[in-house]
């Protein structure tokens, strides 16, 4: 099956489960709260599906290129991407392919085709994790001093620049942070942090709330 | 906040790691016996000084590895990348 070749934008809708933990009330919040410096939003939702295989076995990284257009990134946090898919290491035989709403169910019968097929000394698997996590986006030229106040990665752009991804700990919760060179369309680059559907409010309600020391007079 | 060598992804804080205790080798299960699937669920060498210990970076890539560790003075002397984990 060839990669479907859609030149679409990343999409606002859910089209999984129907709830949004960050719907429109929690866009308004977040885009009220940014600053001159440091902008908030949540990510356009995205389909999620988890890869896991061996990146030396080159049967499984040819299958997993054929129907997404992307190899795994052979660096540890790090991603590859084209203008409609992305890939971010999430473990050294685990991935998380972000695709548009739409192609999600497409690229899960793809890959669990092109997975069945290889020869059984070949582990390959994937599953449709969109629901696990929703993502939030922060951006600016402040939004590193934002996120430092509850997070102890180096996401300075000299450690962290974009085609980076981490996954560590946000105002106390696992995320996966990933460095991405432009959001939705727009050509800024943004961090979208990825945390737990159940938690995200948290984070966002933190990010509110750490936005308020950047609103002060002088800053 | 300590640093642990997570093998993958390099030092990162404490906190995104859990602990999984001395490494015991698991017993042959047929011919092991109570007491032998007692000591090793049970007991431990305890050392002051360099031992051998199980880590998780649970809060990152969520991969088990080996390190070794002075448990007097928290100094990690080595963390081997052992083929099953990599
Ligand atoms: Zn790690």
């Amino acid at each position: 099956m060839a990669k479907a070749k859609e030149m679409t934008p990343e999409g606002n809708t859910v089209e999984h489960g129907g709830f949004d933990p960050l719907a429109a009330d929690w866009r308004d919040r977040l885009s009220q709260s940014g600053t001159a410096t440091i902008q908030v939003d949540a990510a356009p939702c995205q389909a999620q599906l988890t890869l896991r295989g061996d990146p030396a076995d080159p049967a499984f990284a040819k299958a997993v290129e054929a129907q997404t257009g992307l190899l795994p990134p052979p660096v540890a946090n790090t991603l590859t991407a084209d203008e409609h898919c992305r890939l971010l290491w999430l473990g050294p035989d685990e991935w998380m392919l972000l695709a548009p709403p739409h192609q999600g169910a497409l690229l899960l019968s793809g890959l669990t085709v092109a997975f069945a097929a290889l020869s059984p000394a070949t582990n390959a698997m994937v599953i449709d994790t969109s629901e696990t996590r929703r993502a939030l986006d922060v951006w600016g030229p402040d939004a590193v001093q934002l996120l430092e106040r509850g997070c102890a990665l180096d996401l300075h752009p000299r450690a962290f620049p974009i085609g980076r991804c981490a996954q560590g700990l946000l105002a106390g919760l696992p995320v996966l942070i990933a460095h991405l060179p432009r959001r939705n369309g727009a050509n800024h680059p943004c961090l979208r942090i990825f945390a737990r559907t159940s938690m995200v409010r948290h984070l966002a309600w933190w990010l509110v709330d750490a936005l308020a020391e950047f609103r002060r007079p002088g800053k | 906040m300590e640093r642990i060598p997570c093998p993958h992804c390099g030092p990162r804080p404490l906190a995104e790691f859990s602990y999984g205790g001395e490494v015991v080798p698991r017993p042959d299960p047929e011919p092991a016996d109570d007491a032998t699937w007692g000591a090793y669920l049970y007991v431990r060498s305890n050392p002051k000084g360099p031992q051998s210990e199980r880590w998780v970076h649970i809060h990152g890539c969520r991969r088990w590895f080996t390190l070794t560790r002075d448990t007097a003075t928290h100094r990690i002397l080595d963390t081997p990348l052992r083929k099953e984990e990599a």
